[in-house]
């Protein structure tokens, strides 16, 4: 699904990647690891097209990407449904809507606006959108963050479920996951 | 010609070519300046009109012309910088802008001082003026995106972006300021339309080579100090020192 | 998409409002006088009003990272732009033309100059938009008054094409200053927009 060669990306000369050569092929999980400053993120937002000053080639055949970043992505000013209703990469499907909020335990929110939430309902949000995008490639960057453990059984069932669809998943993570198939270390 | 021009915008071919070239070029141009300066000062004949003082325009044209010319030698290096990504230009954006900056203000106190005891005033809003008002702002304007940044990558395409807009909105900008000057002119004071004498035009067209020696000499020794600090944590570097 | 932002609608008309009081108030109530300089204190409330409101589109984007998510999305950065230029046009500058109409006969213009000037503004006003992006997405990382001093002296030529058609409102002349400023305006669309995305792009070197 993609493959990297030589891939080094400096920030004011100073080498964050350095000759990465790697490939993901579908339907995988990747578990990329690393320290503080490894440059996980880079490497996320580099595979999703979001900085494109690097040195080497990416080469992706996936159709979509769909990326999970620090921040969001969304609007702090709007409610949980309409953050959803805007976010354009699913169909809002009225009754799939229904039945992630309950999952994700957002029933009760759906009219609160997002400032009101705390950072692990705003990551349940997002991991409603995460849940209902059928998409082919998923960048997640710390997705078990600000999570309980309930969240984060959740979270890996979504990912292993979009896997069973032939998607490939690459997220970073600073524990153990033994939901991944291979592990990458920075 | 393909193989020089890559070796001129690697950093440290041109910082080798700059160091050795750097002295002669200054001195050469400190004497082609006061060749001119000091044949217009005591040589040239003194103007009919203006007496004495019009010999502020041996410092006066060549800053003004020097100052335009900077700006449009960054126009073509932000170019050069957008399309190819050549780190040389925006070395060569960012060492000129201060040095553009400087020479407008140059021309515009000069012209102040010339205006004051030529027309009474130290300034009048005539087109030239303003125009050359505006881009001392510009130039200062690029001048302060220098440090707005975190990222160096950053900080050269943004100055080029606001160059090359610059550039393209300059002539514009003067076309409308010189409409909005004919419509709005109380005093009616020109700079041109006055030939110049012989004896006079051969040390102003001296002392302006001068001026553009000696940019060229003070620019590249920025550039040389530009490209060491970019390139300070690289072995050439090392080496050198 | 972006109605859900009632104070910054308001914002602009506030400073329009209050940028335009003060000039009675520093200059006299004479009446002549005040018509004689209506063009231009309209003109420069408008820009100044117009540079603010538009300072800080992108950076709420920035910030929350939806910037990412348009970016990873793979659609066009040049639509996303040009449609958050527009729509912040349409819900900051328009209501501004209308408002100018008002305060043109509080500054006591004749209606044929007020009308003059809101056709300029309507053609002036996107020029103002595209620049005040363009001054944002510059700073994107540090909201500051950086950008907005490196872009008000390129929305220079709108301003004094504005004013002059408005000065000249009497005779023909009005037409060939407002076509010149249609052109402005029909240049600067490309060109602006494409910086707009060259300064939003530099912020993911």
């Amino acid at each position: 699904m993609i493959k990297v060669e030589n891939l080094s990306y400096s920030f004011n000369d100073f080498p964050l990647l350095e000759n990465l050569n790697f490939e993901v092929y579908t339907s995988e999980i990747i578990h990329l690891k690393g320290k503080n400053g490894s440059g996980k993120s880079t490497l996320l937002k580099i595979l999703s097209g979001i900085l494109n000053n690097f040195q080497g080639k990416v080469l992706s055949t996936a159709k979509n990407v769909f990326f999970l970043g620090h921040n969001l992505g969304l609007k702090e000013s709007l409610s949980v449904k309409n953050n959803l209703l805007l976010d354009y990469r699913f169909n809002d499907n009225a009754q799939l809507l229904d039945e992630a909020y309950k999952l994700f335990e957002l029933d009760s929110l759906i009219d609160t606006k997002l400032f009101n939430l705390s950072q692990g309902q705003r990551k349940k949000v997002s991991l409603v959108q995460l849940f209902l995008s059928e998409y082919d490639l998923f960048l997640l960057d710390e997705p078990f963050a600000n999570l309980d453990k309930k969240g984060i059984e959740l979270i890996e069932s979504t990912i292993i479920s979009h896997q069973n669809r032939g998607a490939s998943i690459i997220f970073t993570s600073h524990e153990t996951q033994n939901i991944s198939s291979r592990e990458l270390v920075l | 010609m393909r193989q020089l021009f890559n070796q001129l915008i690697s950093f440290p071919y041109f910082f080798k070519i700059a160091q050795i070239s750097f002295p002669y070029l200054f001195l050469l141009s400190i004497s082609v300046i006061l060749l001119g300066v000091l044949w217009g000062v005591f040589f040239s004949p003194v103007d009919v009109t203006q007496g004495e003082v019009y010999r502020i325009i041996y410092l006066h044209v060549p800053a003004a012309s020097v100052a335009q010319s900077i700006y449009y030698t960054m126009v073509i290096a932000s170019v050069t910088y957008l399309i190819w990504r050549i780190k040389m230009a925006s070395v060569f954006m960012i060492s000129m802008a201060p040095l553009g900056a400087i020479f407008t203000f140059l021309a515009l106190f000069t012209g102040a001082v010339w205006g004051q005891s030529t027309w009474g005033t130290w300034w009048v809003w005539d087109a030239r003026l303003t125009s050359t008002l505006i881009l001392l702002i510009l130039y200062l304007a690029i001048i302060s995106l220098f440090s707005s940044f975190d990222r160096r990558a950053s900080t050269d395409q943004a100055v080029s972006i606001v160059v090359l807009i610059g550039g393209i909105n300059l002539p514009i900008i003067k076309l409308s300021v010189e409409w909005w000057n004919t419509l709005h002119q109380s005093a009616s004071i020109t700079l041109s339309g006055s030939s110049i004498d012989n004896e006079m035009l051969i040390p102003l067209l001296i002392s302006i080579l001068g001026f553009y020696l000696y940019v060229t000499a003070i620019g590249m020794r920025r550039m040389q100090v530009e490209i060491l600090k970019r390139e300070i944590s690289h072995n050439w570097v090392k080496r050198i020192f | 998409m972006y109605l859900s932002r009632s104070s910054s609608f308001l914002g602009p008309i506030v400073f329009f409002l209050i940028t335009i009081t003060l000039y009675p108030l520093a200059f006299g109530s004479d009446e002549e006088q005040l018509a004689e300089l209506a063009s231009g204190i309209i003109w420069i409330s408008i820009l100044l009003a117009n540079l603010l409101s538009h300072q800080f589109i992108f950076n709420e984007d920035y910030k929350d990272g939806s910037l990412d998510l348009v970016l990873a999305s793979g659609k066009s950065l040049f639509v996303w732009a040009s449609i958050k230029i527009f729509v912040n046009w349409y819900f900051s500058s328009l209501p501004l033309i209308f408002l100018s109409l008002v305060t043109s006969f509080m500054l006591y213009l004749p209606l044929d100059a007020a009308l003059i000037l809101a056709l300029t503004l309507f053609l002036g006003t996107p020029i103002l938009s595209m620049f005040g992006a363009l001054a944002g997405a510059l700073t994107l990382e540090r909201g500051n008054i950086v950008g907005s001093s490196i872009v008000i002296p390129m929305c220079l030529p709108a301003l004094i094409l504005g004013i002059l058609a408005i000065q000249s409102y009497k005779n023909e002349e009005v037409f060939f200053y407002i076509f010149l400023l249609a052109a402005f305006l029909f240049f600067s669309i490309p060109i602006l927009i494409a910086s707009c995305l060259g300064a939003i792009r530099l912020h993911f070197e």
